[in-house]
């Protein structure tokens, strides 16, 4: 049983009414697709072989990124909350820059970086003979890039704000350090981590501009949901409404489902 | 009250008013050099104000379709500008601008020794093409199966710029875009077609509004100037 404070008697007009409109923002797009949907074709438009396949490449890269922002973004968390060093909120504003910077922006600059004539690519590939672009690594590579910085800010603040007396009392039993994190600090935070995980993964699943940008469109090597989406758009657009509505649908699901079960338990 | 205020502005705006009109022009991505920059619309003595709004044709369509505000639009092939005369939305027949073709682009120096269009099957090459949803990649596909190349393609982009951007930072090897583009992109080669291989694409223009500055834009595109403008520019002028 939640206790609830919520107010018996009426909000205030003013906030309901933008409450409302703030709703509709949200609400009446949705409402929009499900109208446009093309629900007498819908099983014929998704079972698609390209439909097939984008569901699958968005599922592997989408998880895959997860499971990279929690092994390199966690990591990366606690030295930005707990470790000082110079140059810390220069470091910290470079994670979180690419939640504003336009994603087209940021797949170029994965480009410059990673691509085969790219800073590190061009040695890569003379070392190896890998190349990163136009390769499903190239996906997952793009959506961790845009999904980590939810997962940072989220466990960051989480590291912030425990006060450092569990960990100290661990200290004196004896753990090591890395002990103390494993078995002190991961399940204290966990919550946090639990919404970080969601973000992240929401965010790799809708991503498009940084992919395109950096891996390019190529049906069941590159071409994931939100790419499918798009090139339908300018050819089908029942198929365009229809796939969005597994992007949609899938989202829907998860967010539904673990927000209430992970955000609200303390 | 209102409803006078209204019908004024709709009488204003009927009326042809030259000076301060600005017209809104939607035209096809590779345009975007040659119509943009400096181009000046000289007409019957007035220069017009022109907005662009440069996309992918079939985007821009789509945006049309929508009911986007457009005064003309200039598609980069024929189909497209089927689809909006069928629909209906225009009272003015469409008119030939110029024509474009496909080439070879690969990064400077050629470092993957592509000779021609046969090359695109190699696998070990990275190739891209234009998505089969916009016209540059209709005309790709169509001469790729007309010569009968099984071409190994790595990334279908969304317009012809995008592909462009990937010759020039060297991700591929080869990509069939415009001549034009090529011509316009000091880091990028050519490597031409062979004779007869076709791949040649016609740029439709068609007025959208009754705006008489729409009129008078078309006649400018038409005009000698801006025709020795498009040839400048590697188009076939007409």
């Amino acid at each position: 049983m939640r206790t609830s404070r919520s107010v018996r008697q009426r909000p205030p007009a003013a906030i309901l009414i933008a409450a409302v409109i703030g709703a509709g923002l949200f609400v009446l797009p949705l409402i929009g697709l499900l109208w446009r949907t093309p629900w007498g074709r819908l099983a014929e438009l998704l079972s698609s072989k390209i439909v097939r396949d984008a569901i699958v490449i968005s599922a592997v890269t989408s998880l895959v990124a997860a499971l990279l922002c929690v092994m390199f973004g966690v990591p990366l968390a606690w030295l930005l909350a707990r470790v000082e060093f110079p140059g810390r909120n220069i470091l910290r504003a470079i994670v979180t820059l690419p939640m504003v910077l336009p994603p087209v922006v940021g797949g170029a600059a994965l480009l410059f970086a990673f691509g085969r004539r790219g800073l590190i690519g061009d040695p890569l590939e003379a070392a190896t003979g890998f190349v990163l672009p136009f390769s499903i690594w190239a996906v997952i590579v793009a959506n961790t890039f845009v999904a980590m910085p939810f997962l940072v800010v989220t466990v960051e603040g989480a590291f912030r704000s425990l006060d450092g007396s569990q960990e100290a009392a661990a200290s004196t039993l004896g753990a090591n350090q890395l002990t103390i994190f494993r078995r002190v600090v991961l399940p204290l935070i966990s919550p946090s981590l639990r919404a970080g995980i969601v973000l992240a993964w929401a965010r790799a699943l809708g991503e498009f501009g940084a992919t395109i940008t950096f891996s390019g469109n190529l049906p069941g090597r590159t071409q994931s949901l939100p790419l499918a989406v798009f090139v339908a758009l300018e050819s089908d657009r029942d198929a365009a409404v229809a796939i969005s509505l597994i992007l949609i649908m899938i989202s829907f699901v998860v967010l539904v489902l673990f927000r209430d079960r992970w955000w609200s338990r303390q | 009250m209102l409803l006078c205020a209204v019908a004024l502005v709709g009488a204003c705006a009927g009326d042809g008013d030259t000076q301060s009109s600005t017209i809104t022009v939607f035209a096809a991505s590779s345009l975007t050099d040659v119509l943009g920059g400096d181009a000046q619309y000289v007409a019957s003595g007035t220069t017009l104000d022109v907005k662009f709004n440069f996309a992918g044709s079939s985007t821009l369509r789509e945006q049309i379709l929508d009911g986007a505000d457009a005064d003309v639009f200039i598609s980069a092939n024929e189909a497209v500008m089927s689809d909006i005369i069928d629909a209906g939305l225009t009272d003015f027949p469409a008119a030939q601008i110029a024509s474009n073709t496909l080439t070879i682009a690969v990064p400077k120096g050629n470092p993957g020794r592509v000779d021609g269009l046969s090359d695109l099957g190699e696998p070990s090459l990275t190739v891209g093409l234009c998505a089969l949803q916009v016209p540059c990649g209709v005309l790709a596909t169509e001469i790729l199966l007309a010569q009968h190349v099984d071409a190994s393609i790595d990334t279908f982009e969304l317009n012809a710029r995008s592909l462009l951007a990937k010759v020039e930072l060297g991700e591929l090897d080869a990509a069939l875009v415009y001549r034009t583009d090529v011509l316009a992109s000091p880091e990028v080669d050519e490597v031409e077609l062979a004779p007869g291989t076709g791949g040649t694409t016609t740029y439709f223009a068609v007025q959208l509004s009754d705006h008489p500055a729409g009129q008078r834009f078309l006649e400018a595109l038409l005009a000698g100037s801006f025709q020795e403008r498009l040839a400048d520019a590697g188009f076939e002028a007409l």
